[in-house]
């Protein structure tokens, strides 16, 4: 039996919340930022993409652009809060829901579609739900697989419903340029441009071999793309976790060590205190830094213990740190915890260590009962209240379920 | 929106459907009817959970925040 394969994906997901919010903002173009001091775009309204505001441009070149641009300082909350109350409408249709990002989810109904009407009245059924609890638009897209049901998501956008059946799959592709296909992005669109490949008919044609020849190893996966074959695995959120990871753009670009120190001990102590939440210790440390020219690096070290301790993390990641030499200021900075193992409560046999635990589940627990940073290592007193944004990871329950 | 966050009187009705919905909130002297509730989300602040509200009444937005453990509601921003 084919699967079939909702996708239903939040249209301007942040500047539509915050339309709603404010009605002065409603039909207006607005780009959210992550702060007053940030200046790139991470999210524009219809009014504003249909004025050339993308996600990502300066706000500076926007204004340029268009000046008549209200810019928003995002509430990541609002956004994290949606997400999981959209995970509960998508729970009533199927129980195989995967939430892709923020602001996407696919749901497998294959199972349950008769109990509804069928595919279309469910797709309808979703964005009414949404549109009534929320006051935005959804697009969603229906097909037996993720490509051609993001495809069709895309397609539609905005507000829109589109099925794309086995049947209609060969003519929708025909013609369809090869980077509105998931996962072709700008530069393989253009290398298969440069061939003279532009739609997703061509690509499917072409041979295994050529492709190949020229992509190695996805040369194949190119060509099943093109014939809108894809994957219809809706991943549920797993139990077993690889790692855990914080990351921050900055308020604002920064060179100094002390302030590298400072924001690093805090995201060490955010990475310490999810592995002691869940019992995971880890025993890989990786930092990533992004310079001012979005330019992005990782560098990671083996340390020769497990662990969730905020100080042996924090200290292996400068440590990391202290061996480059910054090229630029950075606006970007992630610390990670891998090779994870639960954690055995084995007690240590050194008192120091055990003072230390108890000192750590002390501060563990005041947080736990007034917030996060009530209590905490004075060195970043002075930027504890910062909030990034919303890592790509961020997921509505589980391990990736973090404040933000 | 200006950062405020000040303690408010709310005069908000728990119900059944909507579960709990501010309609009227007295912010220095001045009272302000709540015409209409734009969008809610919940966070949390420690083992508290905040009920947030953004809310207009038709002139200005607010948003208003609702403790569910100490029980006390905050004007915390305007864009008046």
């Amino acid at each position: 039996m084919p699967k079939t394969i909702i996708l239903v994906d939040m249209d301007a997901f942040f500047a539509s919340v915050e339309q709603q919010c404010n009605p002065s903002l409603r039909g207006r173009p607005i780009g959210v930022i992550g702060s007053d001091k940030r200046t790139v775009i991470t999210a524009a309204s219809y009014e504003a993409k249909a004025l050339g505001i993308k996600t990502g441009m300066n706000k500076f070149e926007a204004k340029r652009l268009c000046p008549e641009i209200i810019l928003v300082i995002g509430n990541n909350r609002k956004y994290t809060h949606t997400c999981s109350e959209l995970a509960k409408i998508y729970a009533r249709y199927t129980p195989d829901v995967e939430v892709y990002s923020i602001d996407e989810a696919f749901l497998d109904i294959t199972d349950t579609q008769h109990l509804f009407g069928g595919a279309m009245e469910i797709g309808a059924q979703l964005k009414k739900e949404i549109k009534k609890t929320f006051g935005i638009n959804a697009s969603v897209g229906i097909s037996h697989n993720k490509l051609l049901a993001k495809l069709a998501s895309d397609i539609s956008k905005p507000d829109g419903l589109r099925y794309i059946s086995m049947e209609d799959a060969p003519s929708v592709l025909e013609d369809m340029p090869t980077d509105k296909l998931w996962g072709i992005g700008r530069g393989i669109g253009n290398r298969l441009k440069l061939m003279g490949i532009t739609t997703c008919g061509q690509l499917g044609r072409m041979s295994e071999t050529f492709l190949r020849s020229h992509f190695g190893i996805i040369g194949e996966r190119l060509k099943e793309m093109g014939q809108g074959i894809g994957s219809f695995s809706v991943l549920k959120e797993t139990a077993i976790a690889k790692s855990i990871g914080h990351s921050m753009t900055l308020p604002k670009d920064i060179i100094n060590m002390r302030d590298i120190e400072a924001h690093i001990l805090k995201l060490s102590e955010m990475v310490a205190r999810r592995g002691r939440l869940y019992n995971l210790l880890g025993e890989v440390v990786s930092v990533v830094i992004r310079y001012k020219s979005f330019k992005t690096f990782t560098r990671q070290k083996k340390i020769n213990t497990h662990t969730y301790d905020t100080h042996i993390i924090y200290d292996t990641a400068i440590g990391i740190i202290k061996v480059i030499r910054l090229a630029e200021p950075v606006r970007l900075l992630g610390v990670t915890l891998s090779g994870l193992r639960e954690d055995s409560g084995q007690m240590s046999i050194f008192n120091e260590c055990n003072k230390k635990d108890a000192l750590i589940k002390s501060m563990d627990s005041i947080n736990d009962k007034y917030g996060e940073f009530t209590v905490s290592w004075a060195s970043y007193l002075d930027i504890r209240r910062h909030l990034g944004v919303i890592s790509p990871a961020w997921r509505p329950s589980g391990l990736r379920r973090t404040d933000v | 929106m200006e950062p405020i966050n000040e303690k408010i009187s709310v005069l908000a009705l728990f119900g059944d459907k909507e579960k709990l919905r501010p309609y009227r909130f007295k912010w220095g002297n001045r009272i302000f009817n709540i015409k209409d509730v734009t969008y809610s989300w919940v966070d949390t602040l420690g083992s508290a959970k905040i009920y947030h509200f953004a809310v207009t009444d038709g002139a200005t937005v607010f948003e208003l925040g609702f403790n569910s453990l100490s029980m006390v509601w905050r004007l915390e921003r305007t864009d008046a």
